[in-house]
């Protein structure tokens, strides 16, 4: 069942053929209850399937008190039969418990995270949690904890628990391979861009440039870019909003307005210019949390007597600054 | 899958039946978010394949793999709920259209599967469900035709209209290198 070939479609069925994504928690209790519902009515018509007088077989034999229960009040008290039923589950339990796993016997494969137009949260089997920024994608193998390689496309937070018995928690992007024990660090691969960034909050990262295979080790308050396949000098972490993605707020303590500027621009994912030297020698403290764009440049408006326009995506700040 | 979840699940067993869903749901979501537009229309054939599933496991001869099996009835959920929402403005009606060559230079390999769905679902409906058939279920012009009740020649048309849209989708995220003018 092969079409010809034609490189959209390779390209859409590579991809997206075996896309796989968790389904939402009350997911399941739907088709369950469902399910149920048509169980009930099923029962009290005949069915003739092998499997179903083997399970009656079961039922009899291990409880056949509940069992006469259960048919008692199915058709008057449907509440009642959901309870009977959960105690089936316990009748079989050990019999689950021995092959509940067949996922762990498939070829190893990763479930696929995207992001769309929220941030999300993923939490790992070993208790590492993932902040997916919008828009980003990261894969994680099927068999994590036992292999900790992540991909990530986009941006995200990890919080890595320590743990010496597992392998090495790493996370690989187009362009770097970040290496981990127990850490938390914000990594930037933008889908669109050859630039990685990598802000350390916790412990220490190694990241190692995939372009020329050098390495380079990376502290607490630390961060790093990767430009065109060169790692640029690493400095310390001079703004705290390099989170703020996560946290929706954005703090500045007696911030240059250029650096309050760059700040907002990558917030709120727009152009920000400053139309005056003089108003870098403006410092602005302050903290806004879930502010609109335009109610943040209200309020450094006011404190500076600043004006601005808007256009194409771009906002120019205008002021005549500050001594 | 093994035997006796599936044997289990006959039983009517709640727990091999939870272990079932939880080995293939996140295959399934993915199957059905290539033909759905909204996360609630994922979760509505999603839950409808499964309740599918589970009624017609005694019909699961455990000769192919398990997949392959629930992944047949999945897509013809999803083709069902296409039917029942179809929308007449998105049926093109030209019939043989010659196919249109799409060639271009370069895929940024930086493209994702979330931008990918991105753009299949900007696609007109009944594009977009030919192309899904076409390009990644691997069914002929005829069997689509068949399926959807429609010309061969329109569910040619829609493939590559299909093509085109996402191409010019694709060079407008910048993520081919447009190599024609537009």
């Amino acid at each position: 069942m092969t079409n010809e070939n034609n490189p959209i479609d390779d390209l859409f069925k590579s991809k997206l053929e075996n896309l796989e994504s968790e389904p939402a928690e009350s997911s399941w209790e739907a088709i369950s209850k469902k399910l149920q519902e048509e169980n009930l009515q099923k029962t009290e018509s005949t069915n003739h399937s092998y499997y179903w007088w083997a399970a009656a077989a079961i039922l009899i034999i291990t409880s056949v008190f509940v069992f006469r229960n259960f048919n008692q009040e199915i058709t008057t008290k449907p509440n009642i039969a959901t309870i009977e039923t959960a105690k089936n589950e316990t009748i079989v339990k050990n019999e689950t418990s021995q092959n509940n796993n067949p996922v762990a016997q498939e070829p190893k494969k990763a479930k696929i995270y995207l992001s769309k137009n929220s941030i999300k949260e993923v939490k790992l089997a070993d208790g590492s949690l993932i902040v997916l920024d919008k828009n980003s994608v990261v894969t994680v193998p099927e068999n994590y904890p036992y292999q900790r390689t992540i991909t990530l496309r986009g941006r995200a937070f990890f919080n890595v628990v320590k743990n010496t018995e597992l392998p090495s928690f790493m996370v690989s992007t187009n362009f770097s391979e970040c290496t981990v024990k127990g850490t938390s660090f914000i990594i930037n691969a933008p889908i669109n861009s050859n630039s990685n960034q990598l802000w350390v909050k916790s412990g220490v990262v190694s990241i190692k440039n995939l372009t020329t295979n050098d390495s380079k080790e990376i502290n607490a308050g630390e961060k790093i870019s990767l430009v065109d396949g060169k790692l640029i000098e690493k400095n310390k972490i001079n703004s705290a909003n390099f989170e703020s993605w996560k946290t929706e707020t954005l703090k500045f303590n007696n911030t240059p307005l250029n650096v309050v500027a760059s700040d907002i621009a990558d917030y709120y994912n727009v152009k920000v210019l400053l139309n005056n030297e003089k108003l870098q020698n403006c410092k602005f403290t302050g903290e806004f949390s879930k502010y609109s764009i335009d109610e943040l440049l209200q309020v450094l408006s006011t404190s500076f007597n600043l004006s601005h326009d808007f256009s194409q995506n771009t906002y120019i700040i205008k002021g005549e600054g500050c001594k | 899958m093994e035997k006796s979840v599936i044997e289990r699940c006959l039983a009517g067993d709640r727990k091999a039946q939870e272990v079932l869903y939880k080995s293939i749901a996140p295959k399934v979501k993915g199957w059905c978010m290539r033909y759905a537009r909204t996360v609630f229309e994922v979760e509505d054939i999603v839950q409808e394949s499964f309740i599918k599933i589970f009624k017609n496991l005694k019909n699961y001869s455990n000769t192919g793999p398990f997949d392959a099996w629930a992944r047949r009835i999945v897509i013809n959920t999803a083709i069902d709920s296409y039917k029942s929402n179809l929308f007449s403005d998105n049926q093109v009606n030209i019939e043989n259209t010659t196919e249109i060559e799409v060639g271009f230079a370069k895929i940024t390999d930086t493209v994702t599967e979330a931008e990918l769905l991105k753009i299949l679902n900007q696609l007109p409906n009944g594009y977009k469900i030919v192309f899904n058939m076409y390009a990644i279920e691997g069914y002929s012009h005829k069997e689509i035709a068949e399926i959807l009740k429609i010309s061969e020649g329109t569910s040619k048309s829609q493939l590559s209209k299909a093509r085109e849209a996402i191409k010019k989708l694709l060079v407008q995220y910048n993520y081919i290198e447009n190599d024609e003018r537009e």
